[in-house]
Parts: structure tokens; sequence; C-alpha cells
């Protein structure tokens, strides 16, 4: 390359460094969701318990909804915030759900005599509802609104600094009449 | 996510192993199964077809190189029996891929959109491209033709960095041909 154009290498090389920057301070396990904002897809799905709960009869309070697994090592570490979610706020008032994510019936209670169980858990054949939630793996949290609607998504262990934070952010919204 | 990632692996490699207790369900002889009535009807075998090619624009979202088709991991199977129910249901490839861009986001799907930011991944390599090639017509045009107005060029101007100082200390006796290969020879380094 002629003596003149030689800066023009390293100057080319400028933008491309940077993209390559800009992508270390991005975190690789963060999927933004199209969900949020939205209706949260509606469920009826059995309990652990044999009974049927839907997302419909909760329509006014404020909803974690949690899927687990009791594969899934991250799920036990944050399982300790979830108890103290379910401890803090009244169930007609902030509910707590887990969504039993591609897990036998067995196993997922036995994770739970293990380490404690204070609110209700569906099972999710298929991963039907996993799906529609657009999850990736677990553990994965939304937020839902007294309104239905999809407030936050938490991916990963939640703690409890986050669950705070968007819990009190949804209840202190006024509800579906 | 990536040990999320490795147990499902192994549970779908689990689940690939023949013999398992589906396959050992008890058959009343003389009727057909399910999988040959799969195989026999066309319509489900044109259902399959359209579902495999709409898995395979779908990315996995839990091996995110690999579409649904590919992957054999629990969730990927999942969707795919997914696309069958809507696709049964008589939703078309256009209402499935919406269904999952609605839960996933444009993340779901693996050919990047032409639209927005996602145009420069189309647009760069053809400009990388098309910039790269009239660079090199003409720098191979300067290296052949150019040869003559280069020759006494010293070292000095910073062009040939001092690496062919040796080229420099040239006898005086050289043919034009030599020159000219001489050249082309520099140019190629």
């Amino acid at each position: 390359m002629r003596g003149r154009w030689r800066w023009l290498l390293p100057v080319a090389a400028i933008p491309f460094l940077g993209l390559l920057l800009f992508g270390l301070t991005r975190n690789p396990d963060f999927f933004p969701t199209p969900l949020i904002g939205q209706p949260a897809p509606d469920w009826r799905l059995e309990t652990l318990e044999g009974d049927t709960l839907s997302l419909a009869e909760l329509d006014g309070r404020v909803v974690v909804l949690n899927f687990w697994a009791s594969w899934c090592v991250p799920c036990r570490a944050e399982h300790d915030v979830l108890m103290r979610t379910a401890r803090t706020w009244p169930d007609d008032d902030v509910q707590v759900v887990g969504v039993v994510y591609d897990d036998s019936r067995p196993n997922a209670e036995r994770f739970l005599r293990q380490l404690g169980n204070d609110w209700r858990h569906v099972m999710d054949p298929g991963s039907r509802t996993a799906i529609d939630y657009g999850v990736h793996g677990v553990p994965e949290t939304f937020f839902v609104g007294r309104d239905g609607r999809v407030g936050a998504k938490h991916i990963g262990p939640v703690t409890w600094d986050v669950v705070q934070l968007y819990v009190d952010s949804l209840r202190n919204v006024a509800g579906a009449p | 996510m990536r040990t999320t990632s490795l147990i499902l692996a192994i549970g779908a490699l689990l689940l690939a192993v023949p013999g398992s207790a589906e396959a050992q369900e008890p058959m009343l002889p003389g009727e057909p199964t399910d999988d040959s009535a799969e195989l026999t009807d066309p319509r489900a075998a044109e259902l399959d077809a359209r579902a495999a090619d709409i898995a395979a624009q779908l990315r996995c979202p839990v091996c995110s190189g690999q579409s649904v088709l590919e992957s054999n991991s629990a969730i990927a199977q999942e969707m795919q029996e997914v696309i069958r129910e809507r696709l049964a249901q008589g939703d078309g490839e256009r209402e499935v891929l919406a269904y999952f861009r609605g839960a996933y986001g444009d993340w779901i799907i693996l050919r990047p959109r032409a639209t927005g930011l996602n145009l420069l991944v189309y647009v760069l390599p053809a400009v990388a491209l098309l910039g790269g090639g009239i660079w090199l017509f003409f720098a191979l045009r300067r290296w052949s033709a150019g040869g003559a107005s280069d020759a006494g060029r010293p070292t000095a101007d910073g062009d040939t960095d001092g690496r062919s100082s040796g080229l420099d200390a040239r006898p005086d006796d050289l043919s034009a041909e030599d020159e000219a290969w001489l050249q082309s020879s520099i140019g190629r380094r």
C-alpha cells in the first residue's frame, strides 16, 4: 500500500474494534422478550396437588410466574428468595406460581420436599406454556401485573432485590376492575 | 445456561435410546401403528414436510447455533410438535412463525430479516467485496503496468518499508522483462 494511504488501515479497524468492544459489554444470556406490556399468555394446567389452576383465575393479583426444574442448579439457589416472596405478601395480593419445566412430577415433588414449598406449582406437559412464554431455559421468572399483562421478565436465579423491585412496582398499579 | 443445555442434551440423548418405554407399548395385532399410518398417509407426510420447513427457519432456544429442526434438545422437539399441531389446526407458515416471534422475538428467526440494523448483515459483505475488488483492480494494475514509475523509488518513501532494500541494490543490466517480474513478485508479498 502506498505510504500516504497507510493510515487508512488502522483507521478502518477502529469501527471493527469498537463493535467487538461493544460485544464484550453485552450479556449473551440475556434475551429481550417481546412479551413486556403484552397480555400474559393464558394457561390452565394441573397442579402438583392434582387440581387445576389457570392464570385467568389469578386476575387482579400480581403473579410471580417462575419456570423451574429439579435438575436445574440455579433453581436451588433462588428457592429461598421465592420462599421469602411467598411469605412476604398474602396470596390474594401476590401469588407465586411455579411452572415445572421439562421434569417429572416425582422429581419436582422431591425437590420441593427437600427445599420447602410455600406456593403453587403446575405441570407443563410438552412445555407448551414455556414455549408460549418464550422460555430459553430455567430459571426464568415473569412478573405479571394485576391487569394480566407481563410487567417484567428475569432470566436466571432471582434475587430478593429483583423481586422487590418488580413486585412493588406492579403492586402499586391499580388492577383490572 | 450452559449447564442447562448440557443437561438437556444428555436428556435428549437418553430419550433417543431405542427400546424406550414408549416403543414397548403393547400393540394389537393387525392394527396399523401410528408410525405406519404416518408413513402411508400422504397428507401426514405433507404436514411433516411443511413442519420441517418451518422448523428449519427457527433457532433452537437452548443451542442457538442450530435450527429447531436440527436440534435434539427436548425443547426443540416440543417446538416441532407445536408447529405440527398448529399446521394441523389450519395455521399457515406465516401464522406459525408469527406465534414464535411473539413469544421469543426476532431472535427466534434464524435468518435475520433485512430491515433496520439487520440490513448491514446483507449489505456489508457486498460493500466489502466490491471495495476490495476495486482496490485489487487498481493495485494489480499498478503492480503490473506501473512498475516503471516505481522502479527508481527509494526506500525513504516508506513504500517498500525497507524490506526490499536488497532488491534496491539491483544491477544496472536488468532487462525490462526481469524488471517486470521483479516488480510483480514484490507486489505479491
